[in-house]
């Protein structure tokens, strides 16, 4: 990543695109309702989210989830094709998913496709879904009570 | 600019001396700088000016002349040379007819300078009073001068012409209140003045109405000024160095109408106002003119106004025809209650009222708990108005009182209403024998009540309110009061009730007794109570069965929850156990009240609650699967907030908590999974590095 006043090279993306934060999510009487069943929807995954509080593709992220299928998908576009963070920010995301839905779902957390250099080879959305193996035997550790 | 141009043919040697008399007054005008009483223009004073000049100069004048444009100086020696026709060539100049008026009109548009202004409005006043004809510019005129109505000059220091602002209004008034004819135009001006935020706006209006001359055709508008009137003040009563203005301008006001017009007859316009009005706010605001003026004449109004209002409420129920029957007696009852503002009233009123709940009591037709809400309103404003009265709040209390008490005993519905009425009073009647003895009549009516019969529940919410009444003002009553309700939580029937009613004690109550409504209430009323009788609520609590346990751990838990929090902490190593004990209560409103007790206690007493650790977890983990929502979400909040107690109390804990909270990340509702979300996050995190 470069930075202002590094040896004065050019900025890579001197003017990255800024998502608005949408407000808390209001409360309807229909949530206040005791009785009624509300399904996981696409907004209660941006609150999840680090940083989150987004509508439809904040932060360059899009989600799509399926609560009857127990399945969510999370693209995430990095703020410059060389961004080094990029499998971390995959990686974070993923870990905050398996912390915060219910086991039953399955993730599928990658990159928006062209916007990253090693995207193509496929070394990043592989590394997510290798580490998140490993995160998963975590997860269940805890599950199973073996800390 | 049409009549003028008629007039425009004008010769030309009469023009050409049109031009002269400014220039020809040029040396006098060092006087015009001393001030502006200065010797007047000469020629236009000439006895010898030929018949016909002096309407051909002001003919030139108006045709020729811009005189907005032109200095102030030769403004003022336009308007002199105008008065100075008029003065002696009167006949002469309303030969002009309607014309002159509009030429002055245009004259004098747009004039600022005060001296010329006070000229200005000499001339339109002379006008007027001596009957030049207005024609068809009676409004122009009235717009040209009334523009400057509220005046609004502040001489500048050093002032060497001393001209006031006083000055100014004074003369401009003369000139608003000289004719009948500006009325139609002056009264709605003042209307809207008078709801000025300008204190001075205000004043300037209402003196200007005081002087403006009522005739027959304006005495609606008349009318109609007054509600304005009386509602604005009434507003402006707010503050109290307006009282004053009220009452003086109310009983001028008043001596007006009993020369011009009679009194009765706008007590008549007043009643008919308030029953018979269309809208509604006019209504209201001819009930607060009613309420302003009776102080001022109450003979009047309590011969005239009280029998009739009396006499509608009582016909009302046979015209069930009429469209509102409804709508008309709440007028008469809120327009009863508006006019009791003197004592003289008040004692015709408040009979009717008790006549008219009586009846209502007895009657069996549907919405009458409305009507008795809609009486008891009355009374209640009534009671609040004579406040100020030594004598009207003894009456009202001798009358009142005793009725109100031996239907909140009786009545069904209306039980609450009449408590809390009853119990505005209590708070607010001062100390001393009669007091204890309204008091000792309500707990004799009170006591039996309570113990058996068919109304139990009446009996207790008045005990509530009364209790509350007392405790707020730290009346020694009040903890004699206390024990009844404490001796009723071991009461199969009453028991939840009376659990339930310590939030009512401690809770600011929205309508009555509260600070807004100028209740008596101690600041520390909270602390005292809980000093005194959370410890009998504990002791009753290991006394009690097992059926009624949970009453006192209601009650308890309603008092802590409106506790201070600091008092809370320190008071919290003997109360822990019992808040624990309350959390495996069956009662959803036991466990809400208990956790929202717990919650902020978790962050201020780490020390404390970590000691109790082992239970919490468990106790909160369970409450996570509890079927009210309120109470799976108050749970999870404190599972969350157990986040802020020391890391090596919670590390053995993690895994377990981790594992339970994975369950309500499936709860049905969303809320509920938004708090398990943030809380599962925060124990994660839990021992990690860096936080």
């Amino acid at each position: 990543m470069v930075g202002p006043g590094g040896g004065g090279a050019p900025l890579e993306n001197a003017n990255p695109l800024i998502y608005r934060r949408s407000g808390e999510r209001p409360v309807t009487a229909r949530e206040e309702d005791d009785e009624l069943h509300d399904s996981i929807d696409d907004r209660e995954i941006f609150d999840i989210l680090p940083g989150g509080r987004g509508g439809r593709g904040e932060g360059g992220r899009q989600a799509a989830v399926n609560d009857a299928e127990s399945t969510v998908a999370v693209e995430f576009t990095p703020t410059i094709p060389h961004c080094s963070m990029a499998t971390l920010i995959g990686l974070s995301i993923k870990v905050k998913l398996l912390r915060s839905l219910p086991e039953r779902f399955k993730m599928d957390v990658h990159i928006t496709p062209g916007t990253h250099a090693s995207e193509h080879a496929g070394q990043v959305s592989e590394l997510i879904s290798y580490d998140s193996a490993s995160l998963c035997t975590t997860n269940e550790n805890f599950s199973s009570g073996s800390t | 600019m049409g009549p003028a141009r008629l007039h425009a043919e004008l010769d030309r040697g009469a023009r050409r001396r049109t031009t002269a008399p400014p220039d020809s007054e040029r040396p006098n005008r060092p006087t015009a700088n001393d001030g502006p009483r200065r010797a007047p223009p000469p020629q236009s004073m000439c006895e010898v000016l030929a018949p016909g000049l002096a309407v051909s100069v002001l003919k030139a004048i108006f045709q020729e002349v811009h005189v907005q444009s032109l200095l102030q100086q030769d403004r003022y020696t336009v308007y002199s040379i105008i008065t100075n026709f008029m003065a002696t060539r009167e006949e002469e100049l309303k030969g002009l007819g309607a014309d002159f008026t509009f030429g002055f009109i245009q004259v004098m548009d747009g004039e600022k300078d005060p001296r010329n202004l006070m000229v200005a409005f000499q001339i339109v006043r002379d006008l007027i009073v001596k009957n030049y004809a207005l024609g068809p510019f009676v409004e122009e005129l009235f717009e040209v001068t009334s523009c400057y109505f509220p005046i609004d000059f502040t001489p500048p220091p050093n002032d060497p012409h001393g001209i006031q602002r006083e000055d100014l209004i004074l003369s401009l008034r003369a000139v608003l209140a000289s004719t009948p004819q500006f009325a139609e135009f002056l009264l709605p001006l003042l209307i809207e003045k008078m709801d000025s935020d300008l204190q001075s706006a205000k004043l300037d209006s209402l003196q200007t109405l005081v002087f403006q001359t009522a005739s027959e055709k304006v005495e609606a508008e008349c009318l109609s000024a007054l509600h304005a009137l009386s509602a604005c003040l009434s507003r402006s009563v707010l503050s109290s160095d307006a009282e004053d203005l009220l009452d003086s301008f109310l009983s001028s006001i008043l001596q007006g109408f009993l020369f011009h017009s009679d009194l009765e007859l706008v007590v008549d316009h007043l009643i008919r106002l308030t029953l018979h009005e269309e809208d509604s706010q006019s209504s209201e605001a001819a009930m607060e003119a009613a309420g302003s003026l009776a102080p001022v004449y109450p003979k009047v109004f309590s011969g005239r106004m009280v029998p009739r209002l009396g006499k509608e409420l009582q016909s009302e129920r046979e015209e069930e025809s009429s469209q509102h029957p409804h709508s008309l007696q709440q007028r008469c009852l809120q327009a009863l209650a508006a006019l009791s503002t003197h004592t003289s009233i008040v004692r015709e009123t408040v009979p009717v009222l008790l006549q008219h709940l009586q009846k209502v009591q007895k009657g069996s037709e549907a919405g009458n708990a409305q009507d008795m809400v809609s009486v008891c309103q009355s009374l209640h404003r009534v009671a609040l108005q004579c406040q100020q009265d030594a004598e009207g709040c003894w009456y009202y209390h001798q009358a009142v009182v005793p009725c109100l008490l031996a239907m909140a005993v009786q009545a069904a519905t209306q039980a609450t209403t009449a408590s809390k009425c009853f119990a505005g009073l209590v708070n607010k009647h001062p100390a001393g024998q009669q007091l204890d003895e309204i008091l000792q009549l309500a707990v004799n009516r009170m006591e039996p009540g309570l113990v058996e019969g068919p109304h139990r529940m009446q009996a207790l919410t008045l005990l509530l309110w009364v209790t509350k009444a007392l405790v707020l003002r730290y009346h020694p009553l009040s903890s004699h009061l206390t024990d009844k309700l404490l001796g009723l939580l071991s009461d199969m029937e009453l028991g939840p009730a009376a659990a339930d009613g310590f939030s009512l004690l401690m809770a600011e109550s929205p309508d009555v007794l509260h600070k807004g409504c100028h209740a008596d209430v101690r600041i520390m009323f909270r602390q005292r109570f809980f000093t005194d009788n959370v410890p009998k609520l504990v002791q009753g609590f290991h006394g009690a069965g097992a059926d009624v346990k949970a009453n006192y751990l209601k009650g308890l838990s309603h008092v802590l929850n409106h506790l201070p929090k600091p008092v809370l902490v320190t008071e919290l190593p003997t109360l822990l156990p019992l808040l624990l004990e309350a959390l495996s209560c069956s009662d959803h409103v036991v466990q809400l009240s208990t956790l929202s007790c717990l919650q902020p206690l978790l962050l201020e007493a780490p020390q404390i609650m970590s000691r109790h650790i082992d239970t919490l977890v468990t106790k909160f983990l369970s409450l996570t699967s509890s079927p009210a929502m309120a109470v799976r979400i108050a749970a999870l909040r404190c599972a969350h907030a157990l986040t802020s107690l020391p890391t090596m109390v919670l590390l053995p804990h993690k895994a377990r908590v981790i594992r339970a909270l994975a369950k309500p990340l499936d709860d049905k509702k969303r809320l509920v999974r938004k708090e398990a979300v943030a809380a599962r996050g925060e124990w994660f995190l839990v021992g990690s590095p860096g936080r």
